[in-house]
Protein backbone atom coordinates (compact mmCIF):
# COMPACT_ATOMS: atom_id res chain seq x y z
CA UNK A 1 0.00 0.00 0.00
CA UNK A 2 1.46 3.35 -0.93
CA UNK A 3 0.88 6.40 1.16
CA UNK A 4 1.90 9.80 -0.11
CA UNK A 5 3.66 11.93 2.47
CA UNK A 6 1.55 14.88 1.35
CA UNK A 7 -1.64 13.11 2.41
CA UNK A 8 -3.51 14.93 5.11
CA UNK A 9 -2.84 13.49 8.57
CA UNK A 10 -5.33 10.73 9.20
CA UNK A 11 -6.71 9.58 12.49
CA UNK A 12 -4.96 6.37 13.44
CA UNK A 13 -5.81 6.17 17.11
CA UNK A 14 -8.82 4.35 18.48
CA UNK A 15 -11.61 6.46 19.97
CA UNK A 16 -11.80 7.09 23.69
CA UNK A 17 -15.49 6.23 23.42
CA UNK A 18 -14.84 2.81 21.95
CA UNK A 19 -12.34 2.07 24.71
CA UNK A 20 -14.87 3.17 27.28
CA UNK A 21 -17.56 0.95 25.82
CA UNK A 22 -15.35 -2.10 26.27
CA UNK A 23 -14.97 -1.75 29.97
CA UNK A 24 -18.07 -3.72 30.75
CA UNK A 25 -20.72 -3.87 33.38
CA UNK A 26 -18.43 -4.76 36.28
CA UNK A 27 -16.28 -1.72 35.73
CA UNK A 28 -19.39 0.41 35.60
CA UNK A 29 -20.64 -0.98 38.90
CA UNK A 30 -17.25 -0.41 40.45
CA UNK A 31 -17.23 3.17 39.24
CA UNK A 32 -20.67 3.75 40.73
CA UNK A 33 -19.53 2.26 44.02
CA UNK A 34 -16.48 4.54 44.11
CA UNK A 35 -18.66 7.54 43.30
CA UNK A 36 -20.87 6.71 46.28
CA UNK A 37 -17.78 6.56 48.53
CA UNK A 38 -16.55 9.85 47.08
CA UNK A 39 -19.93 11.44 47.78
CA UNK A 40 -19.73 10.35 51.44
CA UNK A 41 -16.14 11.67 51.62
CA UNK A 42 -17.41 15.04 50.45
CA UNK A 43 -19.63 15.09 53.55
CA UNK A 44 -16.62 14.37 55.78
CA UNK A 45 -17.51 10.72 56.49
CA UNK A 46 -14.35 9.27 58.07
CA UNK A 47 -15.27 5.65 57.22
CA UNK A 48 -15.68 6.60 53.57
CA UNK A 49 -12.28 8.29 53.63
CA UNK A 50 -10.76 5.09 54.94
CA UNK A 51 -12.52 3.04 52.25
CA UNK A 52 -11.23 5.35 49.56
CA UNK A 53 -7.72 5.24 51.01
CA UNK A 54 -7.69 1.44 51.15
CA UNK A 55 -8.98 1.30 47.57
CA UNK A 56 -6.29 3.52 46.05
CA UNK A 57 -3.31 3.56 48.43
CA UNK A 58 -1.31 0.80 46.71
CA UNK A 59 -1.73 2.26 43.25
CA UNK A 60 -0.70 5.71 44.47
CA UNK A 61 2.26 4.29 46.41
CA UNK A 62 3.47 2.34 43.38
CA UNK A 63 3.37 5.43 41.19
CA UNK A 64 5.01 7.63 43.83
CA UNK A 65 7.85 5.15 44.53
CA UNK A 66 8.70 5.05 40.84
CA UNK A 67 8.40 8.81 40.46
CA UNK A 68 10.34 10.08 43.49
CA UNK A 69 12.01 7.03 45.09
CA UNK A 70 11.31 5.00 48.23
CA UNK A 71 12.74 7.50 50.69
CA UNK A 72 10.18 10.23 50.06
CA UNK A 73 7.30 7.95 49.09
CA UNK A 74 5.49 7.45 52.46
CA UNK A 75 5.37 11.16 53.27
CA UNK A 76 4.29 12.01 49.77
CA UNK A 77 1.53 9.39 49.77
CA UNK A 78 0.23 10.89 53.02
CA UNK A 79 0.40 14.36 51.54
CA UNK A 80 -1.45 13.24 48.41
CA UNK A 81 -4.34 11.75 50.37
CA UNK A 82 -4.57 14.75 52.71
CA UNK A 83 -4.81 16.94 49.62
CA UNK A 84 -7.36 14.55 48.15
CA UNK A 85 -9.66 14.75 51.17
CA UNK A 86 -9.25 18.52 51.51
CA UNK A 87 -9.98 19.13 47.84
CA UNK A 88 -12.50 16.40 47.13
CA UNK A 89 -15.30 18.92 46.71
CA UNK A 90 -13.44 20.21 43.66
CA UNK A 91 -13.76 16.82 41.96
CA UNK A 92 -16.50 17.45 39.42
CA UNK A 93 -17.22 13.81 38.56
CA UNK A 94 -16.67 14.37 34.84
CA UNK A 95 -13.55 12.15 34.77
CA UNK A 96 -13.14 8.89 36.64
CA UNK A 97 -12.11 9.47 40.25
CA UNK A 98 -8.93 7.42 39.74
CA UNK A 99 -7.95 9.71 36.86
CA UNK A 100 -8.43 12.78 39.07
CA UNK A 101 -6.40 11.17 41.84
CA UNK A 102 -3.56 10.20 39.48
CA UNK A 103 -3.46 13.78 38.21
CA UNK A 104 -3.19 15.08 41.75
CA UNK A 105 -0.52 12.48 42.60
CA UNK A 106 1.59 13.28 39.54
CA UNK A 107 1.38 17.01 40.23
CA UNK A 108 2.57 16.43 43.80
CA UNK A 109 5.43 14.21 42.55
CA UNK A 110 6.52 16.80 40.00
CA UNK A 111 6.32 19.58 42.61
CA UNK A 112 8.47 17.57 45.01
CA UNK A 113 11.01 16.93 42.28
CA UNK A 114 11.11 20.63 41.43
CA UNK A 115 11.66 21.50 45.11
CA UNK A 116 14.46 18.94 45.37
CA UNK A 117 15.95 20.16 42.12
CA UNK A 118 15.83 23.78 43.26
CA UNK A 119 17.44 23.09 46.62
CA UNK A 120 20.07 20.54 45.64
CA UNK A 121 20.62 21.14 41.91
CA UNK A 122 21.34 17.47 41.36
CA UNK A 123 19.41 14.42 40.30
CA UNK A 124 17.91 11.98 42.77
CA UNK A 125 20.29 9.32 43.88
CA UNK A 126 19.59 5.89 42.59
CA UNK A 127 17.50 3.78 44.89
CA UNK A 128 17.42 0.03 44.40
CA UNK A 129 14.08 -1.25 43.21
CA UNK A 130 13.95 -4.07 45.65
CA UNK A 131 16.80 -5.22 47.87
CA UNK A 132 15.34 -8.68 48.25
CA UNK A 133 15.50 -9.43 44.53
CA UNK A 134 17.57 -12.38 43.53
CA UNK A 135 20.38 -11.62 41.12
CA UNK A 136 18.73 -13.22 38.15
CA UNK A 137 19.15 -11.63 34.75
CA UNK A 138 15.56 -10.45 34.89
CA UNK A 139 15.98 -8.67 38.21
CA UNK A 140 19.26 -7.13 37.09
CA UNK A 141 17.47 -5.78 34.04
CA UNK A 142 14.65 -4.47 36.20
CA UNK A 143 17.15 -2.65 38.35
CA UNK A 144 18.65 -1.20 35.20
CA UNK A 145 15.17 -0.06 34.18
CA UNK A 146 14.75 1.65 37.57
CA UNK A 147 18.01 3.50 37.00
CA UNK A 148 17.12 4.31 33.40
CA UNK A 149 13.79 5.77 34.54
CA UNK A 150 15.66 8.11 36.85
CA UNK A 151 17.67 9.30 33.88
CA UNK A 152 14.75 10.52 31.79
CA UNK A 153 12.57 13.60 32.03
CA UNK A 154 10.01 13.36 34.88
CA UNK A 155 7.10 13.99 32.51
CA UNK A 156 8.17 11.14 30.23
CA UNK A 157 8.67 8.91 33.25
CA UNK A 158 5.14 9.69 34.44
CA UNK A 159 3.54 8.79 31.13
CA UNK A 160 5.56 5.57 30.85
CA UNK A 161 4.52 4.52 34.37
CA UNK A 162 0.86 5.37 33.77
CA UNK A 163 0.88 3.09 30.74
CA UNK A 164 3.20 0.25 31.68
CA UNK A 165 2.71 0.01 35.42
CA UNK A 166 -0.77 1.42 36.01
CA UNK A 167 -1.96 0.01 32.67
CA UNK A 168 -4.14 3.01 31.82
CA UNK A 169 -5.54 3.34 28.31
CA UNK A 170 -4.51 6.25 26.11
CA UNK A 171 -7.86 7.91 26.77
CA UNK A 172 -7.33 7.64 30.52
CA UNK A 173 -3.74 8.92 30.30
CA UNK A 174 -4.95 11.78 28.13
CA UNK A 175 -7.46 12.65 30.83
CA UNK A 176 -4.85 12.49 33.62
CA UNK A 177 -2.36 14.65 31.76
CA UNK A 178 -4.99 16.79 30.00
CA UNK A 179 -3.54 16.24 26.55
CA UNK A 180 -4.87 14.61 23.36
CA UNK A 181 -4.63 10.85 22.74
CA UNK A 182 -2.30 11.61 19.81
CA UNK A 183 0.03 13.42 22.19
CA UNK A 184 -0.03 10.42 24.53
CA UNK A 185 1.19 8.22 21.66
CA UNK A 186 3.98 10.59 20.64
CA UNK A 187 5.13 11.14 24.23
CA UNK A 188 5.14 7.41 24.85
CA UNK A 189 7.27 6.99 21.73
CA UNK A 190 9.70 9.49 23.13
CA UNK A 191 9.65 7.97 26.62
CA UNK A 192 10.34 4.49 25.27
CA UNK A 193 13.06 5.69 22.93
CA UNK A 194 14.77 7.64 25.73
CA UNK A 195 14.49 4.66 28.07
CA UNK A 196 15.94 2.38 25.44
CA UNK A 197 18.89 4.73 24.98
CA UNK A 198 19.45 5.01 28.75
CA UNK A 199 19.22 1.23 29.16
CA UNK A 200 21.68 0.54 26.36
CA UNK A 201 24.05 3.07 27.93
CA UNK A 202 23.74 1.16 31.22
CA UNK A 203 24.64 -2.09 29.49
CA UNK A 204 21.23 -3.53 28.64
CA UNK A 205 21.25 -5.93 25.76
CA UNK A 206 17.86 -6.17 24.13
CA UNK B 1 3.91 3.99 5.05
CA UNK B 2 7.56 4.90 5.45
CA UNK B 3 9.75 4.32 8.51
CA UNK B 4 9.12 7.77 9.94
CA UNK B 5 5.33 7.38 9.73
CA UNK B 6 5.47 3.91 11.25
CA UNK B 7 7.69 5.00 14.13
CA UNK B 8 5.26 7.78 14.99
CA UNK B 9 2.61 5.07 15.47
CA UNK B 10 4.86 2.50 17.09
CA UNK B 11 3.71 2.98 20.68
CA UNK B 12 0.06 3.03 19.66
CA UNK B 13 0.62 -0.22 17.74
CA UNK B 14 2.41 -1.81 20.67
CA UNK B 15 -0.31 -0.71 23.09
CA UNK B 16 -3.17 -1.90 20.84
CA UNK B 17 -4.45 1.66 20.50
CA UNK B 18 -4.36 1.79 16.71
CA UNK B 19 -7.39 1.53 14.47
CA UNK B 20 -7.49 -1.84 12.64
CA UNK B 21 -6.91 -0.30 9.20
CA UNK B 22 -3.80 1.49 10.48
CA UNK B 23 -2.58 -1.75 12.10
CA UNK B 24 -2.74 -3.44 8.71
CA UNK B 25 -0.73 -0.64 7.07
CA UNK B 26 1.90 -0.67 9.81
CA UNK B 27 2.18 -4.46 9.65
CA UNK B 28 2.68 -4.27 5.88
CA UNK B 29 5.68 -2.05 6.53
CA UNK B 30 7.01 -4.18 9.38
CA UNK B 31 7.08 -7.28 7.19
CA UNK B 32 9.65 -5.59 4.95
CA UNK B 33 11.58 -3.46 7.45
CA UNK B 34 13.89 -5.25 9.84
CA UNK B 35 14.87 -2.07 11.71
CA UNK B 36 11.29 -1.04 12.55
CA UNK B 37 10.42 -4.64 13.47
CA UNK B 38 13.37 -4.69 15.85
CA UNK B 39 12.18 -1.47 17.51
CA UNK B 40 8.67 -2.86 18.01
CA UNK B 41 10.17 -5.98 19.51
CA UNK B 42 12.31 -3.86 21.87
CA UNK B 43 9.20 -1.97 22.99
CA UNK B 44 7.83 -5.40 23.90
CA UNK B 45 10.93 -6.22 25.92
CA UNK B 46 10.65 -2.88 27.72
CA UNK B 47 7.06 -3.74 28.65
CA UNK B 48 8.15 -7.12 30.01
CA UNK B 49 10.76 -5.39 32.15
CA UNK B 50 8.29 -2.74 33.29
CA UNK B 51 5.89 -5.42 34.48
CA UNK B 52 8.37 -6.04 37.28
CA UNK B 53 7.88 -2.47 38.48
CA UNK B 54 4.34 -3.30 39.53
CA UNK B 55 5.72 -4.94 42.66
CA UNK B 56 6.84 -2.54 45.35
CA UNK B 57 8.67 -3.87 48.37
CA UNK B 58 7.25 -1.31 50.79
CA UNK B 59 3.76 -0.63 52.10
CA UNK B 60 1.72 2.53 52.10
CA UNK B 61 1.31 4.24 55.48
CA UNK B 62 -1.45 2.66 57.57
CA UNK B 63 -4.84 4.34 57.77
CA UNK B 64 -4.07 5.33 61.39
CA UNK B 65 -1.27 7.60 60.14
CA UNK B 66 -3.52 9.31 57.61
CA UNK B 67 -6.32 9.62 60.15
CA UNK B 68 -3.94 11.19 62.68
CA UNK B 69 -2.82 13.73 60.08
CA UNK B 70 -6.45 14.49 59.23
CA UNK B 71 -7.28 14.84 62.94
CA UNK B 72 -4.31 17.15 63.48
CA UNK B 73 -5.66 19.35 60.71
CA UNK B 74 -9.20 19.47 62.12
CA UNK B 75 -7.86 19.85 65.71
CA UNK B 76 -5.98 22.96 64.68
CA UNK B 77 -9.18 24.37 63.21
CA UNK B 78 -11.30 23.57 66.30
CA UNK B 79 -8.66 24.96 68.70
CA UNK B 80 -8.63 28.15 66.71
CA UNK B 81 -12.41 28.52 67.03
CA UNK B 82 -12.26 27.84 70.80
CA UNK B 83 -9.54 30.45 71.30
CA UNK B 84 -11.69 33.04 69.62
CA UNK B 85 -14.06 32.95 72.61
CA UNK B 86 -11.66 34.78 75.01
CA UNK B 87 -11.11 38.54 74.57
CA UNK B 88 -7.28 38.60 74.92
CA UNK B 89 -7.09 35.78 72.45
CA UNK B 90 -9.32 37.70 70.05
CA UNK B 91 -7.01 40.75 70.29
CA UNK B 92 -3.91 38.59 69.84
CA UNK B 93 -5.47 36.82 66.91
CA UNK B 94 -6.56 40.11 65.33
CA UNK B 95 -3.01 41.45 65.64
CA UNK B 96 -1.65 38.19 64.28
CA UNK B 97 -4.07 38.31 61.37
CA UNK B 98 -2.98 41.85 60.55
CA UNK B 99 0.66 40.77 60.39
CA UNK B 100 -0.26 37.61 58.52
CA UNK B 101 -2.34 39.58 56.03
CA UNK B 102 0.58 41.91 55.32
CA UNK B 103 2.96 39.00 54.86
CA UNK B 104 0.30 37.03 52.98
CA UNK B 105 -0.37 39.76 50.43
CA UNK B 106 3.34 39.93 49.66
CA UNK B 107 3.55 36.14 49.47
CA UNK B 108 0.45 36.03 47.27
CA UNK B 109 2.05 38.24 44.66
CA UNK B 110 5.27 36.23 44.77
CA UNK B 111 3.37 32.96 44.63
CA UNK B 112 1.04 34.03 41.84
CA UNK B 113 4.09 35.07 39.86
CA UNK B 114 5.59 31.63 40.50
CA UNK B 115 2.32 29.92 39.47
CA UNK B 116 2.19 31.97 36.29
CA UNK B 117 5.70 30.82 35.42
CA UNK B 118 4.70 27.20 36.07
CA UNK B 119 1.58 27.47 33.88
CA UNK B 120 3.51 29.12 31.08
CA UNK B 121 6.21 26.44 31.34
CA UNK B 122 3.51 23.72 31.18
CA UNK B 123 1.79 25.24 28.13
CA UNK B 124 5.07 25.86 26.39
CA UNK B 125 6.09 22.30 27.28
CA UNK B 126 2.99 21.03 25.43
CA UNK B 127 3.85 23.29 22.52
CA UNK B 128 7.40 21.91 22.33
CA UNK B 129 6.16 18.32 22.68
CA UNK B 130 3.87 18.74 19.70
CA UNK B 131 6.01 21.03 17.57
CA UNK B 132 8.15 18.53 15.69
CA UNK B 133 5.22 16.24 14.99
CA UNK B 134 2.61 18.82 14.10
CA UNK B 135 3.52 22.53 14.33
CA UNK B 136 -0.05 23.64 13.54
CA UNK B 137 -1.50 21.59 16.38
CA UNK B 138 1.28 22.80 18.69
CA UNK B 139 0.46 26.39 17.85
CA UNK B 140 -3.14 25.87 18.95
CA UNK B 141 -1.95 25.13 22.52
CA UNK B 142 -0.57 28.66 22.82
CA UNK B 143 -3.30 30.38 20.81
CA UNK B 144 -6.01 28.77 22.95
CA UNK B 145 -4.34 29.55 26.28
CA UNK B 146 -3.16 33.07 25.54
CA UNK B 147 -6.03 34.53 23.46
CA UNK B 148 -3.94 34.31 20.30
CA UNK B 149 -4.88 36.92 17.73
CA UNK B 150 -3.65 37.05 14.13
CA UNK B 151 -2.44 40.60 13.42
CA UNK B 152 -0.73 42.74 10.81
CA UNK B 153 2.74 44.15 11.50
CA UNK B 154 1.27 47.61 12.17
CA UNK B 155 -1.29 46.24 14.57
CA UNK B 156 1.41 44.22 16.35
CA UNK B 157 3.56 47.33 16.80
CA UNK B 158 0.54 49.35 17.98
CA UNK B 159 -0.44 46.83 20.64
CA UNK B 160 3.12 46.07 21.74
CA UNK B 161 4.02 49.79 21.86
CA UNK B 162 7.37 48.98 20.27
CA UNK B 163 8.51 47.84 16.83
CA UNK B 164 9.13 44.10 17.03
CA UNK B 165 12.10 42.71 15.12
CA UNK B 166 11.16 39.07 14.60
CA UNK B 167 8.13 39.58 12.29
CA UNK B 168 10.22 41.63 9.84
CA UNK B 169 11.50 38.52 8.14
CA UNK B 170 14.14 35.82 8.25
CA UNK B 171 16.96 35.29 5.75
CA UNK B 172 16.28 34.35 2.14
CA UNK B 173 14.52 31.02 1.90
CA UNK B 174 12.01 31.73 4.68
CA UNK B 175 8.57 33.17 4.04
CA UNK B 176 6.51 34.75 6.79
CA UNK B 177 3.27 32.88 7.19
CA UNK B 178 1.45 34.42 10.15
CA UNK B 179 1.98 36.86 13.00
CA UNK B 180 0.07 36.42 16.25
CA UNK B 181 -0.10 38.31 19.49
CA UNK B 182 -0.27 36.19 22.64
CA UNK B 183 -1.49 37.75 25.88
CA UNK B 184 0.78 36.02 28.37
CA UNK B 185 0.79 36.65 32.15
CA UNK B 186 4.08 38.55 31.91
CA UNK B 187 3.44 40.59 28.81
CA UNK B 188 2.16 40.57 25.26
CA UNK B 189 4.32 38.33 23.09
CA UNK B 190 4.52 38.42 19.30
CA UNK B 191 4.73 35.03 17.58
CA UNK B 192 5.96 34.99 13.96
CA UNK B 193 5.56 31.82 11.95
CA UNK B 194 7.80 31.19 8.95
CA UNK B 195 7.98 28.41 6.37
CA UNK B 196 10.94 27.38 4.27
CA UNK B 197 10.83 25.93 0.74
CA UNK B 198 10.31 22.41 2.08
CA UNK B 199 7.31 23.48 4.17
CA UNK B 200 9.23 23.28 7.45
CA UNK B 201 7.91 25.63 10.12
CA UNK B 202 10.14 27.92 12.14
CA UNK B 203 8.55 30.04 14.86
CA UNK B 204 10.07 33.12 16.48
CA UNK B 205 8.69 34.64 19.69
CA UNK B 206 9.60 38.11 20.85
CA UNK B 207 8.65 39.86 24.05
CA UNK B 208 9.93 42.21 26.70
CA UNK B 209 10.48 40.51 30.02
CA UNK B 210 12.92 38.43 31.99
CA UNK B 211 14.15 35.35 30.20
CA UNK B 212 11.10 33.07 30.18
CA UNK B 213 10.64 29.72 31.95
CA UNK B 214 9.41 28.25 28.69
CA UNK B 215 11.90 25.41 28.46
CA UNK B 216 10.81 24.03 31.88
CA UNK B 217 13.12 21.30 33.10
CA UNK B 218 14.32 20.21 29.68
CA UNK B 219 18.10 19.88 29.49
CA UNK B 220 19.50 23.16 28.24
CA UNK B 221 22.89 24.37 27.22
CA UNK B 222 24.26 27.90 27.27
CA UNK B 223 26.45 29.02 24.42
CA UNK B 224 27.85 32.34 23.28
CA UNK B 225 26.41 33.04 19.86
CA UNK B 226 27.53 36.23 18.14
CA UNK B 227 28.27 37.65 21.56
CA UNK B 228 24.83 36.82 22.95
CA UNK B 229 24.32 34.36 25.80
CA UNK B 230 22.01 31.86 24.11
CA UNK B 231 20.05 29.08 25.78
CA UNK B 232 19.71 25.99 23.56
CA UNK B 233 17.25 23.12 23.87
CA UNK B 234 16.65 20.12 21.70
CA UNK B 235 13.04 19.75 20.54
CA UNK B 236 12.88 16.23 19.17
CA UNK B 237 14.77 16.45 15.88
CA UNK B 238 15.07 20.25 15.93
CA UNK B 239 16.64 22.95 18.07
CA UNK B 240 15.16 25.81 20.05
CA UNK B 241 17.18 28.82 21.13
CA UNK B 242 16.46 31.79 23.34
CA UNK B 243 18.54 34.92 23.85
CA UNK B 244 18.14 38.40 25.21
CA UNK B 245 19.06 41.58 23.39
CA UNK B 246 18.73 44.60 25.64
CA UNK B 247 15.17 44.24 26.98
CA UNK B 248 13.90 42.00 24.17
CA UNK B 249 13.83 38.23 24.55
CA UNK B 250 13.81 36.29 21.28
CA UNK B 251 12.97 32.60 21.23
CA UNK B 252 13.44 30.59 18.06
CA UNK B 253 11.88 27.15 17.58
CA UNK B 254 12.52 24.67 14.80
CA UNK B 255 16.11 25.26 13.66
CA UNK B 256 17.68 22.32 11.86
CA UNK B 257 21.09 22.54 13.48
CA UNK B 258 23.49 24.86 15.25
CA UNK B 259 24.64 26.41 12.03
CA UNK B 260 21.10 27.55 11.31
CA UNK B 261 20.69 28.83 14.87
CA UNK B 262 23.89 30.82 14.42
CA UNK B 263 22.72 32.21 11.08
CA UNK B 264 19.30 33.24 12.41
CA UNK B 265 20.69 34.78 15.61
CA UNK B 266 23.10 36.83 13.53
CA UNK B 267 20.37 37.88 11.10
CA UNK B 268 17.89 38.94 13.79
CA UNK B 269 20.64 40.65 15.74
CA UNK B 270 21.45 42.82 12.76
CA UNK B 271 17.85 43.99 12.50
CA UNK B 272 18.16 45.88 15.78
CA UNK B 273 18.58 49.65 15.56
CA UNK B 274 22.23 50.67 15.40
CA UNK B 275 21.75 52.87 18.47
CA UNK B 276 21.65 49.67 20.47
CA UNK B 277 25.18 48.78 19.38
CA UNK B 278 26.33 48.71 22.96
CA UNK B 279 23.95 45.81 23.69
CA UNK B 280 26.44 43.26 22.53
CA UNK B 281 29.00 44.30 25.11
CA UNK B 282 26.22 44.40 27.72
CA UNK B 283 25.12 40.89 26.94
CA UNK B 284 28.67 39.62 26.97
CA UNK B 285 29.37 40.97 30.42
CA UNK B 286 26.00 39.79 31.78
CA UNK B 287 26.65 36.19 30.78
CA UNK B 288 23.85 33.67 31.37
CA UNK B 289 20.55 35.36 32.09
CA UNK B 290 18.65 32.15 31.74
CA UNK B 291 17.99 31.83 35.44
CA UNK B 292 14.59 30.16 35.04
CA UNK B 293 16.02 27.35 32.95
CA UNK B 294 17.20 24.46 35.07
CA UNK B 295 20.64 23.82 33.70
CA UNK B 296 22.15 20.84 35.56
CA UNK B 297 25.27 20.97 33.49
CA UNK B 298 25.50 24.45 32.09
CA UNK B 299 28.28 24.69 29.59
CA UNK B 300 29.46 28.01 28.25
CA UNK B 301 31.21 27.44 25.00
CA UNK B 302 31.79 29.28 21.79
CA UNK B 303 29.46 28.37 19.00
CA UNK B 304 31.76 27.36 16.20
CA UNK B 305 30.15 25.28 13.49
CA UNK B 306 31.19 25.54 9.93
CA UNK B 307 30.69 22.05 8.55
CA UNK B 308 27.41 22.09 6.64
CA UNK B 309 27.85 18.47 5.57
CA UNK B 310 27.90 17.14 9.12
CA UNK B 311 25.01 14.70 9.30
CA UNK B 312 24.95 14.14 13.04
CA UNK B 313 21.69 14.92 14.89
CA UNK B 314 21.60 18.56 16.01
CA UNK B 315 22.30 17.87 19.66
CA UNK B 316 25.43 15.89 18.96
CA UNK B 317 27.00 19.02 17.53
CA UNK B 318 27.13 20.31 21.06
CA UNK B 319 29.09 17.42 22.48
Amino acid sequence: MSVRSSDKPRRFMTDAASNGADRGVNASRRTESIMRIVERCRQGDRHAQQELYEEFKDKVLRLVVRMVGQQDAPDLVQQIFLQTFRNIRQYSGRAQFGTWLYRLAINECLQLRRRIHRTTCCTLDHEPIDDSMSWSLQSENQELLGRALEGIDAGLRAIFLLREVEELSYAEIASVLQVSAGTVGSRLNRARSRLREELIELGWEP
Amino acid sequence: MNCSQVRELMSALHDHELRPEAVAEVNDHLRDCAECSRLVSEFGELSNLAAGLRNVSMSAPGWATIEAALDAHSWTQSQFVRHLRSRPARIAIAAGLLVAATVGIGAYYLRSDHNDHEHVAAHFGHFLDEFDRNPDEAEQVLLANYSGQSVSLDEAARQLKYQPVAPNGLPKGFTRDRVYLLKMPCCVCVQSRYKDATGRTVVVFEHVDDQPAWFGDRPTMMVQCHGLATCLVQVDGKLAASWKRQKRVITLIGALDLEEVSRLVEFLNELYPQSAASDQALNRSDGCKCHHCICPSVVHSDLVLRNATDTRPPWQHLQ
